[in-house]
């Protein structure tokens, strides 16, 4: 599995186990389009921290990637965030921590 | 249980906003409505009872809170190395106060015991001296236990084994520092899980019936083909071992009231007799209250089990693990929980012990005999097919019942039985122990319970009226009998119990008005045979009491004043 696949399965499991606890409404899908920062995202900052932190934990343990995407996050100029451009800035920067 | 959700405040002095997400919105039942006490006022409103949020009416309340708030000792053993347990002990006494007087407004109190996050102190070997950390926290939990557990209602949730089975970190640092979120998403969905299933249990929903396979389930191997001194079962034998570990875990719900039954593709005689004579089984024989052990299609064998013990799927969880066997029990009957089972048998007595369905915080004498009784009852059915009539058959059993008025001794049997019977229920009217003695207390209302027994055991507390004497009228506002005595004429002997009462309230009339449900057709059924007048345009029933109402010949009735 390519690291890309892997940064994304950890997005995807996580937003298993966050889905369990919004609203059918807002249940996040697991596509990689899907925006988890910024005016469209379903998600509140709180849920934001708990997926971040979610994410952050699985690719620690998975693939010993060190990233505070909380951090990153908090410094992007970019209006939406979504999984695949989280994964890309990843896949291109490495192990660097944000 | 009303469909109506339960309202739940959840007080909590650090952010629980995961916590109420997950009340609110994790499928399984009971349907929740969660308000949380805004940031920073968990001890205002802990305390002052005129506090803006008791404005709205609660159900349950979970009270959330971190050590320092209660006391302290935990930062001046930290950094001033001073601890007094006199001191200690007031600060956690004071809170528990708190709890109990919260009780008198709610059904319940769920309470997670405290924990010391794993980031914030350095373990090390002086934790546990006297004076350290987790010797103060053990402490505080223990001081918190004494007070709070005299007090029905008042429950202490297990924070540590919710953080041990937290599928990632339980705590984590960052959630603190930026949300102020003591738990993970994970220690707080298992949280949420606990207390749903803890209020399923009071509100007397939790599962009465496991129906469990017999090979590779409740032991090892197959008994037709390894043959019973064969199976995995005990001895020196992780696999084994496992086995009995499970069937103990089994064994400790039955003891709860929970029922075992035993649905399996096996020759009866051989699977029998295995259960009977193998040396290491736990479960006995005696311990299943039903069993259907042939070749036929697991459903229908299913099926025939809540038959034999009167009970609906959504009473049951179903115990198999052949996937291909679940799959076919759940498709036919989808209210029954049917657990996925674990591939490797050494983690069935934990799948077993994650099973949230069985929590009953009150343990009542019916619960505690439950298997007796189903077991009985079957003897009583074959009597019944050895006997003519209905009325020979009925006179044989020797039915006993005796009545008594609502009193604290029976008290939570009665609310058991109000908030989970359906069927023989004229108003479905749910009520909690302080709403119906409340109600009772008043003036002109009185609640009757009847006790039945017969030769071959006690049914126990199985049926409740509660009548109002409404000017020359007696109203009868309950009358819920469980389906255990259903067509044994005690139904006929509670209308007496009433018609005696409006004797003694001065009444004229006797009026029952039936409160439709979607289950309770068996009680308007019962009413419209019983003798009473029905007027068909409102459903109400009446009797004059000119006219003696009197209790069936086939029962003796007692009243104990």
């Amino acid at each position: 599995m390519s690291k890309r696949h892997l940064i994304e399965s950890a997005f995807f499991d996580s937003f298993d186990e966050l889905n369990e606890m919004l609203p059918a409404e807002k249940h996040l899908s697991k596509d990689s389009s899907t925006i988890v920062a910024g005016e469209s995202s379903h998600l509140d900052s709180l849920m934001l921290l708990n997926l971040m932190i979610a994410v952050e934990e699985k690719l620690k343990n998975r693939i010993s990637l060190e990233f505070s995407f909380v951090e990153f996050i908090a410094n992007s100029k970019e209006p939406e965030i979504s999984v695949e451009m989280l994964a890309e800035h990843l896949v291109n920067n490495g192990d660097q921590r944000a | 249980m009303s469909s109506l959700p339960k309202r739940i405040a959840v007080i909590s002095d650090s952010n629980a906003d995961v916590l109420v997400n997950y009340l609110q919105n994790l499928p399984s039942a009971p349907k929740l409505e969660v308000k949380s006490s805004p940031f920073g006022q968990a001890m205002q409103i802990l305390m002052d009872s005129e506090h803006v949020f008791w404005k709205e009416k609660y159900d349950y309340a979970v009270v959330l809170t971190q050590p320092a708030c209660i006391t302290e000792t935990l930062n001046k053993a930290e950094l001033k190395h001073e601890f007094n347990q006199q001191i200690l002990r007031r600060e956690v006494g004071s809170f528990a106060q708190s709890l109990i007087k919260l009780r008198e407004r709610v059904k319940a109190v769920f309470v997670p015991n405290w924990v010391i996050p794993s980031w914030k102190y350095n373990a090390t070997v002086g934790d546990f001296k006297k004076g350290g950390p987790q010797y103060i926290i053990s402490m505080m939990n223990c001081f918190l236990v004494e007070e709070i557990d005299p007090v029905e209602g008042c429950y202490i949730l297990s924070t540590n084994r919710l953080v041990e089975n937290s599928t990632g970190p339980a705590f984590n640092p960052k959630l603190w520092f930026v949300a102020k979120q003591i738990f993970s998403h994970s220690t707080f969905k298992n949280m949420a899980i606990e207390v749903k299933s803890a209020i399923l249990g009071i509100e007397g929903q939790s599962r009465k019936l496991i129906i469990l396979d017999l090979d590779d389930t409740l032991w090892g191997g197959t008994v037709g083909d390894d043959g019973a001194s064969n199976l995995r079962l005990g001895g020196h034998d992780p696999v084994g071992e496992a086995f009995v570990e499970f069937q103990r875990g089994l064994k400790r719900l039955k003891e709860t009231g929970v029922l075992l039954a035993i649905s399996s593709k096996n020759e009866e005689s051989i699977a029998l007799e295995a259960i009977q004579n193998h040396p290491e089984m736990i479960l006995k024989l005696n311990e299943f209250a039903s069993w259907q052990i042939n070749w036929d299609d697991k459903a229908r064998n299913v099926e025939k089990i809540l038959k034999d013990l009167n009970l609906g799927a959504q009473s049951a969880v179903f115990i198999d693990n052949s996937p291909i066997e679940r799959e076919r029990v759940q498709k036919e009957f989808p209210e029954m929980l049917v657990p996925q089972w674990p591939k490797d048998e050494t983690h069935y007595p934990q799948a077993l012990s994650e099973l949230k369905c069985f929590d009953k915080p009150v343990l009542t004498a019916e619960d505690l005999g439950r298997t007796a009784m189903m077991i009985q009852e079957k003897e009583r059915n074959l009597l019944k097919s050895s006997v003519g009539s209905g009325d020979d058959w009925l006179g044989s059993l020797g039915i006993k019942c005796v009545v008594e008025e609502l009193n604290p001794s029976n008290l939570n049997r009665v609310v058991q039985l109000f908030n989970k019977t359906n069927q023989m229920n004229l108003t479905t009217r749910r009520l909690s122990a302080e709403e119906l003695m409340a109600w009772a207390s008043q003036k002109d209302n009185k609640v009757f319970t009847i006790r039945v027994a017969d030769k071959f055991g006690d049914y126990g507390l199985t049926g409740i009226v509660g009548v109002s004497k409404i000017g020359t009228d007696t109203l009868i506002q309950d009358y819920i009998l469980s389906c255990r005595v259903m067509g044994r004429k005690v139904e006929e002997a509670m209308l007496n119990i009433v018609y005696e009462v409006s004797k003694e309230y001065g009444s004229r009339r006797i009026i029952a008005k039936y409160q439709r449900t979607d289950k309770n057709a068996p009680c308007y059924r019962f009413f419209q045979g019983s003798g009473f007048f029905e007027n068909p345009n409102d459903a109400t029933f009446s009797w004059d009491i000119a006219g003696q109402y009197p209790s069936p010949k086939q029962i003796e009735l007692n009243w104990e004043k």
